[in-house]
């Protein structure tokens, strides 16, 4: 069958010398619009918008690196691109993993069970509120959060179980490494604003969040005044005790 | 494993068929003894094994996702220098004695959950120690819980039926199995004898992550009745350290049996008894958990034995320094009371602490603990400090896991004690120590 006049093979050899020309002229002249297409859009991403790098660096109030910290990085002149990608929120000895997930608005998040032990997830959190019946390994179908907000997520048989899934509007997000970085490439826009936030973190919301014009800088630092709270990342769990 | 369950099965049910045959015989319901009316007991005999029945049925039957099933069979070699053990009707505080040790069976244990719903679940524990002092598996622990999805930061949950309070910090296996030692402390040794809540408990609990808190704060309270013999067997041997936990139906002996059997979960009195408490979680690294507990109990009251009047407070911690180490303390005072006060009635004080410390390197896990137990009898008519107690012990403790399924573990126990009513049978003063090799295998349905 052909795709583009949806011709069926069974029809008569007659009308075939017509759909011949006919389906040539369409495939080339659709080809020609894609050739545009692309030409014009390579050209718009490499000379006319710079993609500008930003790092992102958060040390606690002795200078020293902070991981896992969630970073956006928005426009708000810009549209949200919607990712399609798989998001996962993993439950491994007793811990959700990761602890916190950060994902765009309309993410589909799977909650897979990877411990032998049941678990039966919940969030009442504002900006989703669900429950997730009883199970082991893959039994629900992903959740979707429409609102941005942060979710906090529990486990209604382990009380010790918490997780948070931080749900953004912003185009450029994720979480500092090992010493405290995000890094980001293809910031294609001039101002922003960036927001850190992390559970540890006991500062103020007003010095989390900064605008910044990218042309100034491609470095940002928050330097965090406040000593973290008191709760480094849990500890592994031996899952046959208080199960 | 197949041998296993044919053994525990058809033990069962030759307890079960024994049962039957002697009710037939009497024409009675069966009773173990001549000195308590079975009538008096929390659950008949037939009762009891279908009990048992049904729990291992429904492990056998069905399986799968809404239930868990779990078995643990221990088998130790034994070497120790104790007195006839409390167990077989001495004043030793140990489990086993000179006369019972060797290669024993250690224990049998079997925990099965059932979800019947998202938020209720059915629990049965049952635990055999092949020591004649109950039937080949007793059940421990027999409970419905209800848990519904928390809908804002405080959570309630409530549970109905036979089972322990949370006041061990140690008792944290399946089926409220110790973890960092073989025998647990002599509090949690005394809670395993005597000490069950046949009642209700409810918990609030706020949910400290709904804050920004990574714990969180209970309340919690409990209304019970069926243990008013609780201070029995504490006052008649003292403080033992053992890991043997009293079901349902079993039944202990006094020392020099002058009682010869003691059903534990009874009622004499009529009158319901409480504990309330709160429970605090500081993330993964600090719980702590204070209780008053006060069984209100008329120890005037008399059915074959008296009512025991016993409140204590206690309180618990455990503090995980980091990644391997971790701290265990809990302290308990009280006191018990036995007979009418006005007259003759005997009173005690009690108290007790233990410190466990304990680190796990890879696979093996080795702990120190040191208890320290006192009683001290100020009351009774023309005799006092006749039934005191004091002493201590220290327990040492190494344990290897080996996959999933097979754990071995060793532990030295060493107990000083002086217990004047000893002095008729044995010595006043006595130094007990215990070698214990375990071998444990472990199922998981």
């Amino acid at each position: 069958m052909c795709g583009i006049c949806r011709l069926e093979s069974r029809q008569t050899v007659t009308s075939i010398g017509h759909h011949f020309f006919n389906s040539v002229f369409r495939h080339l002249s659709q080809s020609l619009r894609y050739s545009a297409v692309t030409a014009f859009t390579f050209a718009f991403s490499t000379s006319w918008i710079h993609a500008a790098e930003l790092s992102v660096q958060v040390t606690d109030r002795n200078g020293k690196p902070v991981e896992g910290v969630v970073v956006t990085i928005s426009d708000d002149r810009m549209h949200h691109q919607g990712e399609s990608r798989k998001w996962i929120m993993d439950q491994v000895n007793l811990r959700f993993v990761p602890q916190v997930l950060v994902v765009p608005v309309g993410a589909a998040v799977d909650f897979p069970n990877s411990d032998t032990v049941s678990h039966q997830v919940y969030s009442f959190s504002k900006a989703k509120s669900f429950q997730l019946p009883l199970y082991k390994g893959k039994l629900h179908p992903p959740v979707t959060f429409e609102k941005p907000g942060l979710i906090v997520l529990g486990c209604n048989i382990h009380d010790e179980m918490i997780g948070y899934i931080y749900v953004t509007p912003a185009q450029w997000f994720g979480r500092t490494d090992a010493n405290g970085v995000f890094h980001t490439a293809d910031v294609t826009t001039d101002k922003v604003t960036v927001t850190i936030w992390s559970p540890y973190i006991a500062d103020a919301d007003k010095v989390l969040t900064r605008s910044v014009d990218v042309h100034d800088a491609t470095r940002i630092d928050f330097k965090l005044n406040k000593p973290l709270r008191n709760s480094p990342e849990p500890r592994p769990r031996n899952p046959e005790w208080d199960y | 494993m197949i041998y296993f369950c044919y053994g525990v099965v058809s033990s069962v049910l030759k307890s079960l068929c024994i049962e039957i045959y002697t009710a037939v015989l009497r024409g009675v319901l069966p009773s173990h003894n001549k000195n308590i009316p079975i009538n008096q007991c929390f659950l008949k005999a037939p009762v009891r094994n279908t009990w048992i029945l049904l729990l291992l049925g429904c492990g056998v039957a069905y399986g799968g996702e809404p239930l868990d099933v779990r078995a643990i069979v221990d088998v130790r070699i034994v070497n120790t220098d104790s007195e006839q053990s409390f167990v077989n009707g001495g004043f030793g505080r140990t489990r086993f004695d000179t006369d019972h040790d060797g290669l024993r069976l250690g224990a049998v244990y079997g925990t099965a959950r059932y979800r019947v719903s998202d938020t209720v679940t059915l629990n049965g524990d049952v635990a055999g120690y092949a020591d004649g002092n109950s039937s080949a598996l007793d059940v421990t622990q027999l409970f419905a819980q209800w848990r519904p999805f928390p809908v804002g930061p405080i959570r309630f949950s409530s549970k109905i039926g036979m089972f322990y309070p949370e006041f061990s910090m140690e008792n944290r296996g399946p089926a409220w199995t110790p973890v960092y030692s073989v025998t647990p402390a002599a509090i949690n040794s005394w809670y395993g004898e005597e000490l069950r809540t046949l009642g209700t408990e409810l918990t609030a609990r706020w949910l400290g992550a709904s804050a920004g808190y990574q714990g969180d704060v209970a309340l919690v309270l409990g209304a019970y009745g069926w243990n008013d013999p609780l201070g029995l067997t504490l006052t008649s041997h003292g403080w033992n350290l053992h890991d043997r936990q009293t079901g349902l139906t079993g039944h202990l002996i006094t020392p020099g049996n002058r009682w010869e059997h003691i059903h534990e979960f009874r009622e004499i009195d009529g009158r319901p008894g409480f504990y309330a408490g709160v429970q605090w979680r500081h993330g993964d690294h600090l719980e702590v958990r204070a209780y008053r507990y006060d069984n209100r109990g008329d120890p005037a009251a008399f059915k074959d034995v008296y009512g025991w009047l016993t409140r204590f407070d206690t309180i618990g911690a455990r503090l995980e320094v980091d990644e391997n180490w971790t701290v265990i303390g809990q302290w308990l005072q009280g006191d018990t009371f036995l007979g009418p006060r006005d007259s003759w009635g005997i009173a005690w004080d009690m108290k007790s602490w233990f410190l466990l410390l304990s680190r796990q390197v890879n696979t093996w896990r080795f702990s120190l603990r040191h208890d320290d137990f006192n009683l001290n009898q100020y009351k009774g008519a023309g005799f006092v400090h006749f039934y005191d107690d004091d002493g201590g012990a220290w327990t040492v403790a190494a344990s290897k896991d080996v996959g999933t399924q097979w754990q071995f573990m060793a532990e030295w126990l060493s107990i000083n004690s002086r217990f004047l009513p000893r002095a008729s049978y044995t010595k006043t003063q006595l130094a007990e120590q215990q070698l214990q090799l375990s071998l444990r295998y472990k199922w998981h349905y």
